[in-house]
Parts: C-alpha cells; sequence; structure tokens
C-alpha cells in the first residue's frame, strides 16, 4: 500500500535528466560574458583592451580573473549534483586566490614603478556591485534548480565566479591599471562579495 | 547495510527505464521503495519515530526534487547517500537549534556533539563499504568483531588458514579506516 503524499508525488513526475555540470557552466559563462560585456559598454570602456593585453603581468592578471572564474563556477555547478561533492577541493578555490595576490603583491613591488600609495576609489568596487549582479542572479538561479548538497559554499563559489567576472569587465572600465590598485580596489571587493555569498546560499540554494 | 547492494543497482535501471518511458505506478513504486529503505537507512540515526518519519518524507521529497540531476550512466549509491547524508546532518542541525531554544539552562557539550554527528557520517560510509564486501569477508569480519570469536576458531568455522583469516580482517579494517577518514 503506499503513502497517499507519495501518490500525489508520483503525479508530478519530475525524471527527465538535466544538462550536465560542464554544459551547465558553458552556458553560464557565455551569458554572464555577455551581460558584463554589455554592462562594460553602458558603464564606459575606458581603457583599451589591446593596449591592457600587450603587457605581459595584465595578461596574467587576467589569466587569473578568468582562472578562478572558471574553476568558482565548475564547482559550484559540480556542488549542486549531490555525490560530486566527494570531488570538490576547497584547496584549489585557496590555492587558486594565494596565487593571485602573491603575484599582485609580486607585480605591485617589481613590476609597477609607480609609489605604493593606494588612494580612494570606491567606483571600482561599486561598478564589480553593478557588473555582477545580473551574473550572479542568474548562476544562482540556475544553481537553485539543481540540488546543492553544500547551499554555503555553492553560494560563495557562485558569487566568487559571478565578481571575478565582473571584475575582469571592471578592469576596462577603471583608468588605474597599477596591480596595487587592483588588489585593493578588485580584488578585495570579489573575495568580501564572495564572502556575503556564504549567507545567501544558505537561504536560496537550501534543497 | 541494510537492503543488498543488487538493489542499489536495481535503482540505476529504475531511473534509466523511467526517463525512456514514464510510467507513473512505477515511479510510485520507486518512490515507496526508496521511503523503505531511508527509513532502515536512518533507523539507527533517529530515534525519535515522528522525527524519523519526517526526515525520511524529507529525504524522499528531495529525491523527487533533485532525481533530474541524477546521471543514470553512474551509480545510484553515492548519489542517493549523498542526499541521505545531507538530509540526516540538516535534521540534526534542526533538532539541535531546537533544543537550545527549549532547554536555554542546559549547558549542550558541543564537542560532543559534533563529534557524534562525525561518527555517525563515519558509520555511513563505513555501511556503504560494507555492502561492496563479499559475503565471505563479511561472515569472517562478523564472527570477529560482533561475535568475539578467536582466529583460530573462525579459521576452523570457515574452513580457512588462521593467517588468511587475519589478513581478511586487517584488510577489511584499513580499507573501512581509510574509506571513513
Amino acid at each position: 500500500m503506499t503513502d497517499p503524499w507519495i501518490q500525489e508525488l508520483a503525479n508530478k513526475p519530475n525524471v527527465k535528466k538535466s544538462a550536465s555540470v560542464w554544459t551547465c557552466v558553458v552556458s553560464w559563462i557565455a551569458l554572464s560574458a555577455c551581460l558584463t560585456l554589455a554592462g562594460t559598454f553602458v558603464l564606459g570602456i575606458r581603457y583599451s583592451a589591446f593596449s591592457m593585453l600587450s603587457m605581459w603581468d595584465k595578461v596574467i592578471e587576467l589569466s587569473l580573473l578568468i582562472a578562478l572564474c572558471v574553476i568558482s563556477a565548475a564547482n559550484a555547478f559540480l556542488l549542486s549534483v549531490p555525490g560530486e561533492e566527494l570531488h570538490f577541493r576547497y584547496r584549489t578555490i585557496r590555492w587558486v586566490l594565494a596565487a593571485f595576490v602573491m603575484f599582485l603583491l609580486f607585480d605591485a613591488y617589481v613590476m609597477d614603478k609607480t609609489p605604493l600609495v593606494v588612494s580612494l576609489h570606491w567606483g571600482c568596487a561599486a561598478d564589480i556591485v553593478l557588473l555582477g549582479i545580473p551574473s550572479a542572479a542568474l548562476l544562482f538561479y540556475m544553481l537553485s534548480r539543481s540540488a546543492n548538497t553544500l547551499p554555503k559554499w555553492s553560494g560563495y563559489l557562485a558569487c566568487l565566479a559571478a565578481f571575478s567576472m565582473a571584475a575582469i569587465g571592471s578592469r576596462y572600465t577603471c583608468m588605474d591599471v597599477t596591480s596595487l590598485h587592483f588588489l585593493v580596489w578588485h580584488f578585495i571587493p570579489v573575495v568580501l562579495l564572495g564572502m556575503a555569498g556564504f549567507g545567501l546560499g544558505q537561504r536560496l540554494l537550501k534543497l | 547495510m541494510s537492503e543488498p547492494p543488487s538493489e542499489l543497482g536495481q535503482y540505476q535501471q529504475i531511473v534509466k527505464d523511467l526517463r525512456s518511458d514514464h510510467w507513473p505506478q512505477k515511479y510510485e513504486a520507486f518512490l515507496q521503495s526508496l521511503h523503505t529503505f531511508a527509513s532502515k537507512l536512518v533507523h539507527q540515526k533517529v530515534q525519535h519515530t515522528q522525527d524519523r518519519e519526517e526526515l525520511v518524507q524529507d529525504i524522499v521529497l528531495a529525491v523527487h526534487k533533485s532525481l533530474h540531476t541524477y546521471d543514470d550512466k553512474k551509480p545510484f549509491k553515492p548519489w542517493f547517500y549523498s542526499l541521505v547524508r545531507f538530509k540526516t546532518i540538516d535534521h540534526w542541525r534542526k533538532s539541535k537549534r531546537h533544543r537550545h531554544t527549549s532547554m536555554e539552562d542546559v549547558a549542550e557539550p558541543m564537542d560532543e556533539k559534533a563529534r557524534f554527528e562525525d561518527l555517525a557520517l563515519m558509520a555511513i560510509d563505513a555501511m556503504d563499504k560494507l555492502a561492496e564486501v563479499p559475503k565471505e569477508q563479511l561472515r569472517i569480519l562478523y564472527l570477529a568483531k560482533v561475535e568475539g570469536f578467536s582466529m583460530k576458531e573462525i579459521a576452523k568455522e570457515t574452513g580457512k588458514s588462521e593467517s588468511a583469516v587475519k589478513v581478511t580482517i586487517h584488510r577489511l579494517m584499513r580499507n573501512i579506516k581509510e574509506d571513513a577518514s
């Protein structure tokens, strides 16, 4: 004899297989890149993308940002499939963040010949928030349709991915190209906004 | 393990069948069977009958809501046990919070509780591991660790040499410890 509530559930089946983790990652990256690009145009590009790519240290900086974005997004989607959390390595994110800080400090001390003074640039942090909100909303929507067994971590990784994508865009809306400025007004806001994701994940991504 | 391992392999096939051709009665039977299986799994972990039923319902509901995330090319077991583990921890957290609000004057031994949760999770992992062990080896382990027979007695009972019994137990325990750590 089947329980009545199970009979009720059986009338609304949910058996169709959803897209794979990698399909979700690629879709989100493509969509959020378009959103960020549109946002960057709206905010106004102040620095030439081509001149930025001619500096090798800025290319490394951009590559690290892309790596952080892809690794965070991939892990966030990985955590949205039960059983896959066993493949999640907290250390990978920590290593990427640590490598980023080390590189920026090295670049600031060794490569940049400007004085090591950081002026206030709240505008850059605000740009990251503005550019990151649509991508974060999209990612949270996609993740909320899955089954997050570690919602706090999913939220953290989602925010980290979305706001690091925004940081890529904000690099072209900002006039200051020095690494120290990037560390204080771009990288640290991304990490802090990522931490806000712990609370958001717990509230929005709970199964 | 409360169910034979083949049962979980069957679930993988059932999900595949359901995806190729949906049949409400089959889906209903699948959920009911998971309900029974989940109640057996959480039986030792939640003593209170009403709480246990609530937890089992949560697990079945979670399976129903997130079945689309299950990749039927992979085994069903890790996917299902992950949901059970997550829901059980969630249940413990909720009940701990409830105890805190209703018994504020009672000092809660936090470390002990956390340790208990860890131990319970390790036990789930150990049970997972035991499900994969061949029956003969499981019998040897049972005779040694539950019944308390000596190596000599087990060797006589199973018709194996004493050293073979020792090696079997040692390897099984090592595998379970490695899986739990």
